[in-house]
C-alpha cells in the first residue's frame, strides 16, 4: 500500500518536471527575497552611470536611467508574480462559483450565466483589457482586474464541464438522498472532484496571465514608472536596444522561462493526475519483465 | 386488515418527462416520455417489496420518485400518514432519514476524494449524532456487515464492488430508517460476492424492522428474498402480489413470458415455451389500451387495444390488469380442483 | 482431428505504466467441432482476453503471448502473418460482442455494412452480396429484410442490432462463432430470443460456438460443454450436465450454490468469502486458496494441474471430492 504510493509520487518526478520545478522555486525565491539579494535600490536613479554593460557592480549592467537592471529584475519578478497570482485570484473567486452554478442548476441559470460568458469571449481578451483600462484609468490594480475578469469565462466553462460530469456520478444522487442541501453538494461534494484539473489549467493560466501582464506593462497601461515590472523593463530596454540589449534581453529572458517552466510543469501534474498518459515500458523492458516471472 | 399496516401509499402516480417537439403527420406536437404512467399500490410495514420488469419499465424512476429525488408528475405518495408528494427539499430534511436508498453502483456511491471514514461520519454527523456517536454507531453498523474499521481509512478506489456495496447498506443504515429502496444492488456485482449482499439484505429486514423496496431486473433474486413482488411493463404496473402467488399462479400473459425467458437453472431443465416476440416499445409512444396488446399472444382484439384493462382481484393480496383475467382465474381455480 | 482449435499454455501479459498484467496466466482448452462450448467466469477473470487471443484482436504492440493456438489441427494462430489473418478473421472465425450499438459503424446503412463483409471475402459480383444480405437477415428473423436493409442502425433496437451483428459473424458461413457476452446488455426476453436464435443456426449450419458469459443461466440454456474459468486460469472442464450436477472443482460448486434458484424462497445462500485475486499479482499455489473452505498448506504452495475425473471431465484441485 504505502509502497504503491511511493511509486507514484516517484512516477511524478520525472526530468523536465524536476528542472521546471527547480527554475520556478528559484523564481520565487528570489522576488520573496529580493530586498535583500538585492544590492540597489531598484528606483535608485544615478545619471553617472547610465547604460553601463555587465560590470563588477551591476552584473547584468543599468538602465537608461542608471537603474540597476538585476535588482529591477528581482523587483520586477515581485510585482510581475503577484500581479498574475491577482488575476488568478480574481478568475477563481467569480469563475469557479459562475460555473459550478451553471453546470449543477443547468436550465435557466445555465443559459444565462454562460450567454455572458460567451459575449465576453467573444472580444479578444486584451482588447477587453485596454477597453477597461481606458475607462477606470491606467494602472496596475485595474490591469489585475481587467485582466482577471476576462479570464472568468474560460474557468467557468471549464468548471461547469467538469461539475456537469461529476454531478450525474452516483454519489451526488446518494448525498441528495441523504438530505444534503444543494450549497453542500456543490461545494462540499463535487467541488473537492473537480479541484485537480481545475489546478493544472491554473498553473497554465499563471503562465498567460504573466504574458498578458507583460503586454499591458509594455503597452504603458500596467504598472506606471517608476515601479518595476517585466514587461515595462521590455519596454523601457526597447529604446536602448541596439546599445544596451541586456536591458531588454533580461526581462524578456526571465519572462520565457518563467512561462516555460509554468508550461513544464503543469504538463507535468496533468500526466500525474491522468494515468492514461503515463509513459509505457519499453517492448524490451517488458519483454524482460515477463522473462523474469515466468 | 389490521396485520398489514400501510408504510407507504402511491396513488396513481406519473412521472412524465418532455423530450422536445417534434413534427408528426404534418403538426407539430410535444413528445413526451411516460416513464411512470399511474401507478397505485401500498407497500406494508415490515415487507420487502420487489419491483421486476426489463430496462425501460420505469422501476427506478419509480423508486426515485418515492424518495423524492425526482418530483413526480401527477399523483400522491403518502408515507406513515402523511402526504409527502408536494414537500420540497427543506420540507423533506425531517422525512430523509427515514428513507434511504442503495444504489445501483458501488464503485461510484462514494464521494472518490474522501475516505470511506469521512464519507461515513459526515452522514451521520448531518443527523445530528455527535462525533463520538457517530463512530460508535459506525462501528457497530460495521460489525453488523462483517467488516474491518481499517476500511474507514481507504478511499473508493482501494476497495472492491462488495466491500463498497456493504459500505452503502451501512451508510443507509446510519439514521436507523423505516424504509429503504435498493435500486439493482447486485447487478454490478460479480457472481461470487452476490450472495454476501443478497444475504445481507435479506436478513436486514428482521435485525432493523425495516421496510424494503427492492428493484431488479432478476426474477430468481427477487423470488428469492421478497415477500411480495410488483411487475411493470413501460411504466405501469401488470400485476401485483405475494410471492407465492406470483410465481405460483401467474396471470398476468406479460409475468409469464418474463418467467419463461429467465434462463433455466439446469441444463436439462424443461421449460413452457412463451418467448415474447418483438421488443418493448418506446415510452414516448405508449400503446392505447392495454399497453401490453402489442406484444401478448392472448390479445382480443377490438378490446385490448382500445380499453383500459381493470384492476382485478386475483385472490386475497393478487391483483392483475389485464382483461382476461377473470377467465385465467376461473380457469386455474377448475384446474385446482 | 476433432477439435477445431486447441488452445496450450495460452498467455497473455499486457504492459501497464505499473507493470505486467496476466490477463491470461496459462490456459489449456480444446473447441470440439460442432458444439457449444461455455466459457465461464467473474469479470476480470480471462475469460474475454482469451477468446480475444483467438481472433489476434489485442493491440499487439502493448502485449506479448504465450503458448500456441492450433487452428484445424495444424496452423497456429499466434505466429500467423497479418496477411493470413485477414483470411481467417470474419470468415473462418467471427465474433459478436456485448455491445451492438457500438460494433456496427453508425454511419453505414446495415444492408451495407452485410455487403462489404461478404465481398470483403468472397469473389461475388455486387447483387449477389445483396441477395445473400437480405437472405441472412431473414434468417437471423429480421423482417421486413428488404426495407432493414436500407435503414441505419440507429433506427433499430438493440436486439435488432444484435440480431444483425449475428448476421454479420454468420455471413461467410464461419466454423467457430464467438459470442463475448452478447446477451448481457438485452433485457430477458429479448436475451431469450437471442439464445434460441444462436441455438438454432448451431443446429443449421453445424458450426462451433464458444460462449463467454458470467451468467449460469446462459451456460445452461444453450451450452453442450462448459469451462469455469477463475483468476485467469481454467479451473474446471465437463459436459454442461457434469458441472451442475456433480461439480469438482471448490469453486465451482460455491459459485454454483451461491446462485439463488426459482422456487426457492428465503433462507441463506452460500457465500464466497474475499475478492477475486488482483491480475498484477504473481499468484503461488492455488489462486482460490484464499476464499476456499477447504483449503490447505499443500494449497498454497504449488498450483493444482488438470486431472480428469470422467469422461471430458477434468478440474484443477488437490482435493478430491467424491
Amino acid at each position: 500500500m504505502d509502497n504503491s504510493k511511493k511509486e507514484k509520487i516517484k512516477s511524478f518526478f520525472t526530468g523536465p518536471v524536476i528542472v521546471s520545478a527547480v527554475v520556478l522555486l528559484l523564481i520565487i525565491l528570489a522576488s520573496v527575497f529580493a530586498g535583500i539579494i538585492a544590492k540597489y535600490d531598484p528606483n535608485e536613479v544615478d545619471i553617472s552611470n547610465i547604460l553601463s554593460g555587465p560590470t563588477m557592480q551591476h552584473f547584468l549592467g543599468t538602465d537608461k536611467a542608471g537603474r540597476d537592471i538585476f535588482s529591477r529584475i528581482l523587483f520586477g519578478g515581485r510585482m510581475t508574480l503577484l500581479s498574475a497570482l491577482g488575476v488568478i485570484l480574481i478568475s477563481v473567486i467569480i469563475g469557479v462559483p459562475v460555473g459550478i452554478f451553471s453546470g449543477y442548476y443547468g436550465g435557466w441559470t445555465d443559459k444565462m450565466l454562460m450567454r455572458i460568458s460567451d459575449i465576453i469571449l467573444a472580444f479578444p481578451s486584451l482588447l477587453l483589457a485596454f477597453v477597461f483600462v481606458s475607462a477606470f484609468g491606467r494602472g496596475i490594480i485595474n490591469a489585475v482586474v481587467a485582466l482577471g475578469i476576462v479570464y472568468v469565462p474560460m474557468l467557468a466553462k471549464l468548471t461547469r464541464s467538469l461539475v456537469m460530469v461529476e454531478k450525474n456520478k452516483v454519489y451526488v444522487e446518494a448525498s441528495k438522498s441523504i438530505g444534503y442541501s444543494d450549497l453542500n453538494i456543490m461545494f462540499k461534494q463535487i467541488l473537492p472532484n473537480c479541484v485537480s484539473t481545475l489546478l493544472v489549467q491554473l498553473t497554465l493560466d499563471i503562465g498567460y496571465a504573466i504574458l498578458d501582464l507583460a503586454s499591458m506593462s509594455f503597452l504603458g497601461l500596467g504598472v506606471q514608472p517608476p515601479t518595476s515590472d517585466w514587461g515595462a523593463m521590455l519596454d523601457e530596454g526597447r529604446i536602448v536596444i541596439t546599445i544596451s540589449p541586456l536591458a531588454s534581453l533580461a526581462p524578456g529572458m526571465m519572462i520565457i522561462l518563467t512561462v516555460v517552466a509554468l508550461n513544464i510543469f503543469g504538463d507535468g501534474v496533468r500526466a500525474y493526475l491522468d494515468p492514461q498518459q503515463r509513459k509505457l515500458p519499453s517492448l524490451k523492458k517488458f519483454k524482460k519483465l515477463v522473462g523474469e516471472e515466468m | 386488515m389490521e396485520k398489514f399496516e400501510k408504510l407507504l401509499t402511491i396513488q396513481d402516480l406519473c412521472k412524465y418527462y418532455p423530450m422536445g417537439k417534434a413534427k408528426k403527420d404534418g403538426d407539430k406536437k410535444e413528445i413526451i416520455l411516460k416513464a411512470v404512467d399511474g401507478v397505485t399500490f401500498n407497500i406494508f410495514k415490515g415487507e420487502n417489496l420487489g419491483v421486476v420488469g426489463e430496462s425501460g419499465c420505469g422501476k427506478s424512476t419509480l423508486g426515485r420518485c418515492l424518495l423524492k429525488l425526482i418530483d413526480a408528475t401527477d399523483g400522491k405518495i403518502i408515507f406513515n400518514g402523511e402526504d409527502i408528494t408536494d414537500l420540497n427539499s427543506k420540507g423533506m430534511i425531517q422525512y430523509r432519514k427515514d428513507m434511504q436508498m442503495v444504489f445501483q453502483n458501488p464503485y461510484s456511491s462514494f464521494n472518490p476524494k474522501k475516505t470511506i471514514g469521512k464519507n461515513l461520519s459526515e452522514v451521520a454527523e448531518f443527523y445530528g449524532l455527535k462525533s463520538k456517536e457517530a463512530k460508535e454507531r459506525i462501528q457497530e453498523l460495521l460489525q453488523y456487515v462483517n467488516m474491518d474499521t481499517q476500511v474507514l481509512g481507504r478511499r473508493c478506489d482501494e476497495l472492491s464492488g462488495g466491500q463498497l456495496q456493504r459500505l452503502a447498506v451501512v451508510r443507509a443504515l446510519i439514521p436507523n430508517p423505516k424504509f429503504i429502496v435498493a435500486d439493482e444492488p447486485v447487478s454490478a456485482l460479480d457472481v461470487s460476492v452476490q450472495a454476501q449482499i443478497l444475504n445481507l439484505l435479506y436478513d436486514l429486514k428482521d435485525q432493523f424492522h425495516l421496510t424494503m423496496m427492492f428493484i431488479s431486473h432478476e426474477l430468481t433474486v427477487v423470488e428469492h428474498i421478497c415477500d411480495r413482488v410488483m411487475v411493470m411493463y413501460l411504466g405501469g404496473m401488470v400485476e401485483i402480489g405475494v410471492t407465492e402467488e406470483i410465481f405460483g399462479n401467474t396471470m398476468h400473459p406479460y409475468t409469464k413470458a418474463l418467467i419463461a425467458s429467465k434462463p433455466k437453472d439446469f441444463p436439462e431443465e424443461e421449460k413452457e415455451q412463451v418467448i415474447l416476440e418483438g421488443e418493448v416499445p418506446s415510452p414516448t409512444n405508449v400503446p392505447t389500451g392495454c399497453r401490453f396488446h402489442t406484444r401478448c399472444a392472448e390479445c382480443i382484439k377490438g378490446k385490448c387495444d382500445v380499453e383500459i384493462p381493470p384492476l382485478y382481484k386475483v385472490a386475497d393480496r393478487h391483483w392483475v390488469v389485464c382483461h382476461k383475467a377473470k377467465e385465467a382465474a376461473k380457469a386455474y381455480e377448475e384446474a385446482r380442483k | 482431428m476433432s477439435e477445431l482449435i486447441n488452445i496450450k499454455n495460452l498467455k497473455v501479459n499486457l504492459m501497464s505504466p505499473r507493470g505486467i498484467v496476466h490477463a491470461v496466466r496459462d490456459i489449456n482448452l480444446e473447441i470440439a467441432q460442432g458444439q457449444i462450448h461455455g466459457l465461464v467466469g467473474e469479470s476480470g477473470c480471462g475469460k474475454s482476453m482469451t477468446a480475444k487471443s483467438i481472433m489476434r484482436l489485442h493491440d499487439e504492440k502493448k502485449m506479448l503471448y504465450g503458448g500456441e493456438i492450433i487452428y484445424e489441427g495444424n496452423t497456429d494462430i499466434l505466429t500467423m502473418k497479418e496477411k493470413e489473418l485477414e483470411q481467417i478473421r470474419g470468415k473462418d472465425i467471427s465474433m459478436i460482442f456485448q455491445d451492438p450499438m457500438t460494433t456496427l459503424n453508425p454511419l453505414l446503412r446495415i444492408g451495407k455494412q452485410l455487403d462489404e463483409m461478404i465481398l470483403q471475402h468472397e469473389k461475388v459480383s455486387k447483387a449477389e452480396a445483396k441477395e445473400r444480405s437480405l437472405k441472412l437477415l431473414e434468417k437471423v428473423g429480421i423482417f421486413p429484410a428488404e426495407q432493414r436493409y436500407k435503414q441505419y442502425p440507429f433506427e433499430l433496437s438493440g436486439g435488432m442490432l444484435q440480431r444483425v451483428s449475428i448476421a454479420m459473424a454468420i455471413a461467410c458461413n464461419p466454423k467457430l462463432l464467438i459470442a463475448d457476452e452478447s446477451t448481457t446488455a438485452l433485457d430477458v426476453t429479448v436475451q431469450a430470443q437471442i439464445l434460441r436464435l444462436i441455438k438454432e443456426l448451431q443446429e443449421q449450419n453445424g458450426m462451433s460456438v464458444l460462449v463467454i458469459t458470467h451468467n449460469f443461466g446462459v451456460i445452461a440454456e444453450i451450452c453442450d460443454v462448459v469451462s469455469v474459468m477463475y483468476a485467469e486460469v481454467i479451473v474446471e472442464h465437463g459436459p454442461v450436465g457434469e458441472i451442475f450436477h456433480n461439480p469438482k472443482h471448490p469453486y465451482t460448486m460455491d459459485l454454483i450454490q451461491s446462485i439463488p434458484k426459482s422456487g426457492e424462497r428465503g433462507g441463506k445462500l452460500v457465500t464466497i468469502p474475499g475478492t477475486p485475486p488482483d491480475l498484477r499479482r504473481k499468484i503461488v499455489g492455488c489462486a482460490y486458496a484464499e476464499r476456499c473452505k477447504y483449503a490447505t498448506d499443500a494449497c498454497r504452495e504449488s498450483a493444482p494441474q488438470l486431472e480428469s475425473c470422467g469422461e471430458n471431465h477434468e478440474f484443477a484441485c488437490k482435493h478430491k471430492f467424491a
